[in-house]
């Protein structure tokens, strides 16, 4: 019996193992080709690991300054393209819409779930049932009209334009989820909390949210990863600089016949950052939001 | 410190129940009074509109003469202790207390000496670095109560504070609050479905049914001279002994128990002719468990004053003996009767098998020196004043009980 | 009561009650009007458009009724994009289903240094799309793709395989991609509801002698049914929908080998600019989503009245 427990758990772990490289591997393919030069990676089979790694192309997205080893044009794919330059502005885009986002969501969506959660007015279950049922709807519908509509309130191609549209598609799932999290905090606390003498703000404040914080930690996280990587409306909404966010960047460079595959993956990699970043940082809190979902729903 | 006074107070719910109905009663200031009533009586719903927790349908409530009924909870200067504690979770125990204090601005230093010192009182000094989920069911509602103390508020609410613990713990704590509340003075309401807490505990007991107030009186007063059939089967354990029988007069009133006719002495008769539109008419008989003794002990009762039975059980307490027997030739009660006496069960479950057919079987507190075994017959002889009557229609007490049922 | 007495609680209730409602609609309405604006009025401008001609090169906009779903349906791409999203669908989503489960139960089981692949499974789903995709478009890539780099390396293969240019192998790719991004949620939600079965069932069917799949059967499988649920319903408007991979990895083609109906009413709209037929595909797309979900609900709720 011993013996059949250690040869399932070998079995597991190298389960384990397997997932863990079918996860991994290409990212860090990716990362390796980031650092090499065009000519290194051009090749059949091309490396496993980066022979020497350079940050060349970083330093070319960042500043500009021509790697190098493109001094030679002897290569189709060798040319350096100015699109790569534009990655830096997409990724401040990126990052100040996902934040508004998640700004929006965690103020309006707080207060919104709070009422649904604690008040029982006539009406407010036909509003959820708006607000949640505006999701069944897919994007591709509302394409073309919210375009028009952007267009005449003069925010095509702005940052506002689009935390407004990431907002009205991530705003349902954190009202449903902080709803969820609202209705499970027992309502005694927060009567003794005004009998102790606090108004509504002030129970909010330091009874409810402090308890109902994994639940914001885990909307903030959803949406800021929403926004972050949202293509389609960025796409056509978008124009310049101003407001491209990165994912359009990053497949226009990927669509460009003279970009170099290490840019397109420095591209890659930097776009990867943030939001891997908040996963790690989040993620208990994600996986607590979608069990909660999952018990509650 | 403050009196709490009741004018007509009414509750109704927007789908049309009835939770409080007219109800008039006034707190002294400093007194403990304690509503006790079955489950849905009402008596938390009292409690929450003086908290500010619901609203009030009609009438008006007084916090020290200031009429409430508008005034927001944290305006009311009151403190609640809830029947879940509702302590915070994610603060500790001392910050728990000191939360009400932190919300009216006193400075942090003024803060936690006062919650140091309440916690002193209650014996939680050692506990106030901890969270509320590390401590016991005693410690957390000693918390509860700390947060209550701590702001020194007019008026003490309590909702069924001791429900949660278990038996042993609740009688000590049950001591620990009457003692608390002596000292400290503040006026308290208390709510308990527990009429053994009730009695115990408070300086005066209003007893509650279907959101009205039946009585209003101290402990033993409403133990003594119920004014209403709920009232004295609610009170006492074992329940007060019930059965119908026909009222006459031949000289002196007597009333049929079951096969025998028992004479009223005069303090069970009451002022003349109180009782003169009942004779001829069935009254309902009430007889306390603890006013009834084994003939063979009592030797000292008259013969007239015994009522016979066959022994089903015997219950052995120590200091007494619990014996239940059938009453001779009783017949069962009126639905109405029935009705009363068994909503005022806390758990009908818990009554003796006949629970449902009360009147037939009688309990007897007798002396444990009482030599009827079960199954033998017994003859139960009825102490002096023991005989307590109520009108079999309305419920309400005849005779001697005819006292008032609440003071203005 | 006195009447007077009740006529000023009746006013005073009355007052509150106006008070909260005011305050509860305050709180709802920015939730309200963000979401309505940009979800609910483009959703009936774009019902109206769909009964409209509506062509950006062409002037004006005349009421045509229903002939933009006329013309969506007779377009021979349609009844093409459809059938590729079928099998899309049919393949990716049991597949990221499946996949999840295995994980979850994978990852359920308690082996030192699990930990690490708890953290590393929510990568994939974390990473923007585009970002996945064109990280995939470089490994599979014809010519100097990593993927053909290792099979070659080990000899599986002895020449390069076009993942991207050949029909059927475009469509594996795209599935295989999209379920390699989509399969950390499934799992995540799987091992949620895993961990909610409690222990003492486990260890009572063990008792009983079950055996490990007779255990998975009665106990567990049972109990992953709401997850089960929700998997399938967000995953199939997921494979429905899919946008991006499909602009990063292929463009649509080879051919239309990858035009799934949502890249199809895609061009449809933005390459030609027909926003009255792009408006009906979508509503089309919107009733067969709709549809999968009654399907998913009722399916569901009957296998728990039977087992």
């Amino acid at each position: 019996m011993r013996r059949r427990r250690r040869i399932a758990t070998a079995l597991y772990a190298c389960a384990g193992v397997v997932l863990g490289l079918i996860i991994l591997v290409p990212f860090l393919y990716v990362l390796s080709a980031s650092l090499q030069t065009e000519s290194e990676l051009i090749r059949r089979p091309p490396p496993i690991v980066a022979p020497n790694p350079t940050v060349d192309n970083y330093d070319y997205v960042f500043t500009g300054a021509v790697p190098a080893a493109y001094a030679s044009k002897e290569l189709l794919r060798g040319t350096v393209t100015q699109d790569v330059r534009q990655i830096p502005k997409g990724l401040r885009n990126s990052f100040i819409v996902a934040l508004g986002t998640v700004l929006i969501n965690l103020l309006f969506g707080t207060l919104a779930a709070y009422t649904f959660a604690r008040e029982r007015i006539r009406g407010l279950y036909a509003a959820f049932v708006f607000i949640l049922g505006s999701r069944l709807l897919p994007s591709v519908a509302v394409a073309v009209p919210i375009y028009v509509g952007l267009r005449s309130m003069d925010l095509l191609d702005s940052k506002l334009g689009l935390v407004l549209i990431y907002s009205a598609f991530t705003l349902p799932f954190s009202v449903w989820v902080l709803t969820l999290y609202f209705s499970s905090l027992p309502v005694d606390i927060e009567e003794a909390a005004r009998i102790d003498g606090c108004t509504r703000f002030q129970a909010l404040r330091h009874v409810v949210l402090p308890l109902a914080a994994p639940g914001l930690a885990a909307i903030a996280a959803f949406s800021f990863l929403f926004s972050y990587s949202e293509f389609l409306f960025a796409l056509f909404t978008t124009e310049t600089s101003r407001s491209k966010t990165i994912p359009v960047i990053i497949a226009s460079v990927s669509v460009n016949p003279d970009a170099s595959y290490t840019l397109i993956a420095v591209g890659i990699v930097l776009s990867m950052i943030a939001p891997i970043l908040f996963a790690l940082v989040f993620r208990r809190y994600i996986t607590s939001g979608l069990a909660a979902s999952l018990t509650r729903g | 410190m403050a009196d709490v006074g009741f004018s007509q107070v009414n509750k109704v719910y927007p789908d049309g129940t009835t939770a409080v109905r007219d109800l008039t009663l006034e707190i002294d200031d400093g007194e403990l009074v304690v509503l006790v009533g079955p489950s849905g009586c009402g008596k938390t719903t009292v409690l929450r509109m003086v908290a500010g927790l619901e609203d009030v349908s009609g009438g008006e409530i007084r916090v020290g003469g200031r009429v409430v009924n508008d005034v927001d909870p944290a305006e009311r200067d009151i403190a609640m202790v809830f029947q879940t504690y509702a302590l915070y979770p994610h603060m500790t125990v001392g910050e728990n207390i000191a939360f009400p204090l932190k919300i009216a601005k006193l400075a942090p230093e003024e803060r936690a000496s006062r919650a140091r010192d309440v916690a002193r009182l209650l014996g939680l000094e050692a506990e106030l670095d901890r969270k509320p989920r590390q401590l016991s069911g005693g410690q957390r509602q000693r918390v509860a109560m700390g947060r209550a103390i701590v702001r020194q508020p007019q008026v003490f609410l309590m909702d069924e504070p001791l429900s949660n613990l278990d038996a042993s713990l609740r009688f000590q704590m049950r001591a620990e609050i009457a003692n608390l509340q002596q000292r400290i003075g503040v006026t308290t309401i208390y709510v308990t479905h527990d009429q053994v807490e009730a009695m115990t505990i408070g300086n005066r007991v209003a007893v509650m049914r279907g959101g009205e107030l039946l009585q209003l009186g101290d402990p033993q007063e409403l133990y003594d001279r119920p004014s209403e059939l709920f009232v004295a089967r609610f009170i006492g354990s074992p329940p007060m002994n019930l059965i119908e029988g026909e009222l006459s007069r031949e000289g002196g009133y007597a009333v049929a128990v079951g096969s025998r006719v028992v004479p009223l002495d005069e303090a069970e008769a009451g002022e003349r002719g109180a009782l003169d539109s009942y004779v001829g008419r069935s009254v309902v008989i009430g007889l306390r468990p603890e006013r009834l003794e084994d003939a063979a002990v009592a030797s000292d009762v008259p013969a007239a004053r015994r009522i016979g039975g066959l022994v089903t059980l015997r219950e052995t307490l120590g200091s007494d003996v619990l014996v239940h027997f059938e009453v001779e030739g009783a017949l069962p009660l009126s639905g109405q009767v029935r009705a009363a006496a068994v909503a005022a069960a806390v758990d009908p479950v818990e009554l003796e098998p006949a629970a449902d057919e009360p009147g037939l079987l009688f309990i007897g507190r007798f002396d444990p020196r009482s030599p009827t075994g079960q199954q033998e017959r017994v003859e139960a002889a009825i102490r002096p004043g023991a005989v307590q009557l109520f009108d079999p229609e309305t419920g309400a007490a005849i005779g001697r009980n005819s006292g008032s049922r609440s003071r203005a | 009561m006195t009447t007077a007495a009740a006529d000023r609680g009746q006013a005073r209730a009355r007052k509150s009650r106006l008070g909260r409602r005011t305050y509860s609609w305050a709180t709802l309405a920015p939730v309200l009007v963000i979401v309505g604006v940009f979800t609910l009025v483009p959703f009936v401008y774009a019902a109206w458009t769909s009964v409209h001609r509506h062509v950006l090169v062409l002037q004006g906009r005349p009421f045509v009724g229903l002939r933009n779903y006329q013309n969506a349906i007779e377009d021979p791409l349609f009844g093409d994009s459809i059938k590729t999203s079928l099998i899309f669908v049919g393949v990716s989503v049991p597949l990221v289903t499946l996949a999840g489960l295995l994980v979850a139960l994978l990852l359920n089981q308690r082996v030192r240094g699990f930990g690490i692949l708890l953290v590393l499974v929510l990568l994939p789903w974390a990473v923007p799309t585009v970002s996945a995709g064109i990280m995939w478009r470089l490994l599979l890539h014809g010519d100097f793709g990593a993927v053909d780099g290792f099979l070659f390396r080990i000899g599986a293969i002895d020449s390069y395989i076009q993942w991207l240019s050949n029909p059927t192998l475009a469509m594996a790719s795209v599935i295989g991609v999209h379920a390699w991004r989509e399969f950390p949620l499934a799992a995540i939600l799987f091992l949620a509801g895993l961990q909610t079965i409690p222990p003492d069932l486990a260890e009572a069917a063990r008792l009983d002698r079950a055996s490990a799949w007779q255990r998975f059967r009665y106990v567990t499988l049972p109990l992953l049914k709401a997850p089960l649920l929700i998997v399938l319903v967000y995953e199939t408007i997921v494979a429905l929908s899919v946008f991006d991979l499909v602009y990063v990895l292929t463009g649509g083609g080879p051919g239309s080998a990858t035009t799934l109906f949502s890249w199809f009413t895609y061009t449809a709209t933005f390459k030609y600019l027909n926003f009255g037929e792009g408006a009906a595909l979508s509503f089309i797309m919107a009733a067969v989503l709709l549809v999968c979900i009654v399907v998913y609900m009722r399916v569901v709720r009957l296998r728990e009245d039977v087992t």
